[in-house]
């Protein structure tokens, strides 16, 4: 499955990031661009990850990515939240990307196929395997090592961590779920899920911070 | 035991990351991630664990937080009063900067109280085009003067009149001047007058006896 894809697992965690994803664009709209901010940092991997599989041309990433914000952005009093908020950026990456590779008349020989099964309403066709031209071996590797990290550190966890994160990212569930599932207080679900990220991510970040000044 | 505010500030980051804050507990949260690195380090690191979880790879860009600075770098300046908060500057200080600045903005700034002043204007301007082309619809005119009684003998109306001769042509008639040509009439043809007045050169007896 495509991760782009806004059907995708990464975006179908559950309504509660939906919600939340919504207060930070009513934010924004009125006024406090730090919530849009918190916005980009949350989808613009994505964002990028989907125009590398759409245009050639590495350099223009960023810059599709950049206006895909901007567009976004200006459009941002529009969003309704009748649809999730990455699904309603998905289209307008697509949009962007398309509309600059007719602007630049460039070949798009890779980005045909995504925009036509994109156009046909089939946004999962994409298998993982497939190479893309936007990937270097470092960053294929680096994308790799961090997964592994992520996995390994996850299994290192007490066994309650790692159940709350489990039942919180893998299966969606909401802390209150997750509170009656466990059989505990909804303040000890919330801290279990702190910790359990906490101890991932100090074994993430310094790969993260490595990677800094590589191209994506 | 008791957390410190550090662990408290994160658990704060990662309850919004699951979307699980409202109200102040949100506000202080998004204020804390925009403000401090290192809360913005950890919202970029926690929802990182999420993707890898759920789809079993890892999207890394080496350049997120830096495209991100770039990014609401090129709002602020398309956006004024954006607030980049990766500047170390909060919405006060931001909007403090701005009114410092008001003095010295110029005509041509996206400034939101010019384009106030010049909406003004031009709506004085298309009003003051208006009336005046009202005043000309209300063409031809025909203004009546009424003169105090008395004056002179045998002018039934004494009063100055505005008559249209034409579209574009408006005639003065000077009752005054209408008498004074009918009572000398018989003496001569031509201009009654024994010398050249500029402002009477159209009065003429054949003119008062239309």
């Amino acid at each position: 499955m495509n991760p782009e894809s806004p059907d995708s697992p990464l975006t179908s965690l559950s309504a509660s990031t939906d919600a939340s994803d919504v207060m930070l664009v009513e934010r924004a709209v009125a006024g406090d661009q730090g919530a849009f901010e918190l916005l980009v940092i949350k989808y613009q991997r994505r964002i990028q990850r989907l125009i590398g599989r759409m245009v050639r041309d590495v350099d223009l990433i960023e810059d599709i990515a950049q206006e895909t914000f901007i567009r976004a952005y200006r459009a941002l009093h529009q969003f309704r939240g009748e649809a999730q908020f990455y699904t309603w950026l998905y289209r307008i990456a697509v949009n962007t990307a398309k509309k600059f590779l007719l602007e630049l008349k460039r070949d798009p020989t890779v980005s045909e196929n995504a925009l036509k099964s994109d156009d046909a309403g089939d946004e999962t066709f994409w298998s993982g395997s497939e190479p893309t031209t936007d990937e270097t071996p470092e960053s294929v590797l680096a994308a790799k090592e961090i997964a592994l990290a992520v996995n390994r550190a996850l299994d290192e966890l007490p066994e309650d961590l790692r159940q709350a994160l489990t039942l919180r990212e893998i299966e969606g569930l909401s802390y209150e779920e997750i509170s009656e599932v466990m059989d505990c207080p909804i303040g000890t679900v919330r801290s279990r899920i702190f910790r359990a990220r906490e101890a991932i991510s100090v074994k993430v970040k310094p790969m993260l911070e490595s990677q800094s000044g590589k191209r994506w | 035991m008791m957390k410190s505010d550090v662990e408290s500030d994160k658990e704060l980051v990662s309850a919004l990351v699951d979307g699980q804050l409202r109200g102040e507990a949100f506000s202080r949260a998004v204020a804390q991630v925009v403000e401090e690195q290192e809360a913005r380090l950890n919202w970029h690191a926690y929802h990182l664990v999420g993707e890898v979880l759920r789809s079993g790879e890892a999207i890394v860009g080496a350049h997120e937080l830096a495209f991100s600075k770039r990014l609401m770098s090129r709002l602020q300046q398309e956006v004024p009063g954006l607030v980049v908060a990766d500047l170390g500057v909060t919405q006060t200080a931001v909007k403090r900067g701005f009114a410092g600045q008001a003095a010295v903005l110029a005509a041509n700034d996206a400034s939101f109280r010019w384009k106030i002043l010049a909406g003004v204007a031009c709506t004085v301007a298309v009003g003051l085009i208006v009336w005046q082309a009202a005043l000309d619809q209300r063409s031809p005119i025909q203004l009546v003067q009424t003169l105090p009684p008395g004056g002179m003998g045998g002018v039934a109306s004494q009063s100055t009149q505005l008559v249209e001769t034409n579209r574009s042509q408006v005639m003065i008639r000077d009752p005054h001047l209408d008498a004074l040509l009918a009572a000398h009439q018989q003496s001569g043809s031509g201009s009654a007058l024994s010398m050249s007045a500029g402002f009477l050169r159209n009065a003429a007896f054949e003119g008062a006896a239309q």
